[in-house]
């Protein structure tokens, strides 16, 4: 991996007043006159909330270093209640993204569930290149956001241990295997795909799935991430793709994720 | 508070209204209320009636949103401003802080806050619905963006720009670089890139 760490300070937190991280800014918030709280998913410690004195100010040495979706190199010092950034360089900007209002939109949902995902202080190295490397697919003016996004949520879901059961039944473990123009019961609750017997006995999140997507599920789970780009799924696919997306991670999220309702209306105001 | 339970009901009130402001915490707050207490009654009775003279008198300005005592707001109705260029920024303290510059002679439009995904504030949060208005009535010709340089600022520039380029007025943005009296070491790429990009002849 081109983003993977040569910096050893993972024993360093407990040791020492200071530490170093390499982190994906996920978000950050204002704090106070002129501060700011942003939290980085760093690779060393996970997702961290950290805060940044005087980030606002005109003359600041670190706001633009710590902006979201911003990966960078941050020295830190550890505080009674909070740590903080102390000096801080970008290594990679994400420029593109950041120029173009659906790429921005679709990166910032991409951060938004991922922060979903981890728990605080929980190392996911895996994770974290999963994410920069999705982010590095979309930094491109020509790459298909839909195409990266859709095969982001299947590899996250797999990453984080919640990818759906595709060729057997999630419940009687029965071996099933889909066929295109077909279609199968799915359930959110039990995790996958489900045999027609099995499927009687649920009513709640369950829904239909054709087998052309469960076989891109399938497929996109063993592709690595950099090879996004070379997928060739039709609109209906996608389409179909999507809305099992979204259905399922908002069971397994069980909370609402924002800034998916400001994806929808960026792509609403760009048709 | 747990540290508040022998004081006077009316006092822990004071406190819990200082902590709801931004910024100030629980110590802050009980700092502020037993100031007050200590100082002349005179003075918190002017603080508490310049609270209600503000809460009950200020609207907003039907034209540029800007918070005001009267609409249209003295921006508005001044006849040596510019009509024809609007500047758009997130709050009323960024007009305060463009108006000190004595640099921009057009009018503003406020927004009362950035696009925040993360946070669920959308285009319908804000006042962009009252800027369209306005240039329907086709006087205004530059529309010059003034959100802050941040992920939200970019995001709701490049959303509002979306939204006017149909309408056929020209849009701009405020100049992104260095800042006066800093070291150019210390810029970050982003900022570092940008300032290249808007080089100008010297």
């Amino acid at each position: 991996m081109s983003y993977s760490s040569n910096n050893n300070s993972s024993s360093n937190l407990t040791r020492s007043s200071h530490y170093r991280v390499k982190g994906l800014v996920l978000k950050h918030r204002d704090m106070g006159e002129s501060d700011r709280l942003v939290t980085v998913f760093t690779r060393e410690h996970g997702k961290l909330t950290l805060s940044v004195r005087g980030a606002r100010k005109t003359k600041t040495k670190l706001g633009g270093h710590l902006e979201p979706l911003v990966y960078g190199d941050y020295l830190i010092i550890r505080g009674r209640n909070l740590d903080s950034v102390i000096q801080g360089q970008i290594i990679t900007p994400f420029k593109i993204i950041k120029n173009n209002l659906r790429k921005m939109a679709e990166c910032i949902y991409l951060v938004d569930l991922v922060d979903h995902f981890l728990q605080d202080a929980d190392p996911q190295p895996s994770i974290l290149d999963l994410t920069l490397d999705a982010l590095k697919q979309q930094d491109n003016l020509n790459s298909n956001g839909d195409l990266i996004i859709r095969s982001f949520e299947i590899k996250l879901l797999q990453e984080t241990g919640f990818s759906p059961v595709l060729t057997s039944c999630a419940d009687c473990g029965i071996g099933v295997d889909p066929i295109k123009n077909q279609k199968y019961p799915f359930s959110a609750a039990s995790g996958g795909l489900l045999c027609l017997d099995c499927s009687r006995s649920h009513s709640n999140w369950l829904r239909s799935i054709t087998g052309d997507t469960l076989l891109a599920m399938n497929y996109i789970q063993t592709v690595p991430v950099e090879k996004f780009a070379e997928l060739t799924l039709g609109i209906e696919l996608l389409s179909e793709l999507e809305s099992v997306s979204r259905w399922y991670i908002s069971y397994v999220v069980d909370k609402p994720i924002e800034a998916l309702v400001f994806l929808d209306q960026v792509r609403h105001s760009l048709e | 508070m747990p540290q508040n339970s022998f004081s006077a009901k009316s006092i822990t009130r004071l406190i819990e209204e200082f902590n709801k402001l931004p910024g100030i915490g629980p110590r802050s707050a009980q700092k502020l209320a037993y100031h007050l207490i200590r100082n002349s009654e005179e003075d918190a009775r002017a603080l508490a009636e310049s609270i209600v003279e503000v809460v009950s008198s200020v609207v907003f300005c039907e034209s540029c949103q800007n918070i005001t005592q009267k609409s249209p707001c003295s921006i508005c109705m001044d006849p040596g401003r510019d009509n024809a260029v609007i500047c758009v920024v997130e709050d009323p303290l960024d007009v305060l802080a463009i108006e000190r510059s004595s640099a921009f002679v057009g009018k503003y439009h406020v927004f009362h806050g950035l696009l925040s995904p993360m946070d669920g504030i959308g285009p319908e949060k804000l006042r962009i619905r009252e800027l369209l208005e306005r240039l329907k009535q086709g006087d205004v010709n530059e529309v010059l963006i003034a959100t802050n340089p941040t992920l939200e600022g970019e995001a709701t520039a490049m959303y509002v720009k979306g939204l006017i380029a149909p309408l056929g007025v020209l849009v701009t943005r405020l100049a992104r670089g260095l800042p006066s009296g800093t070291d150019l070491e210390f810029a970050d790429s982003m900022t570092l890139a940008r300032a290249l990009e808007g080089r100008q002849e010297f």
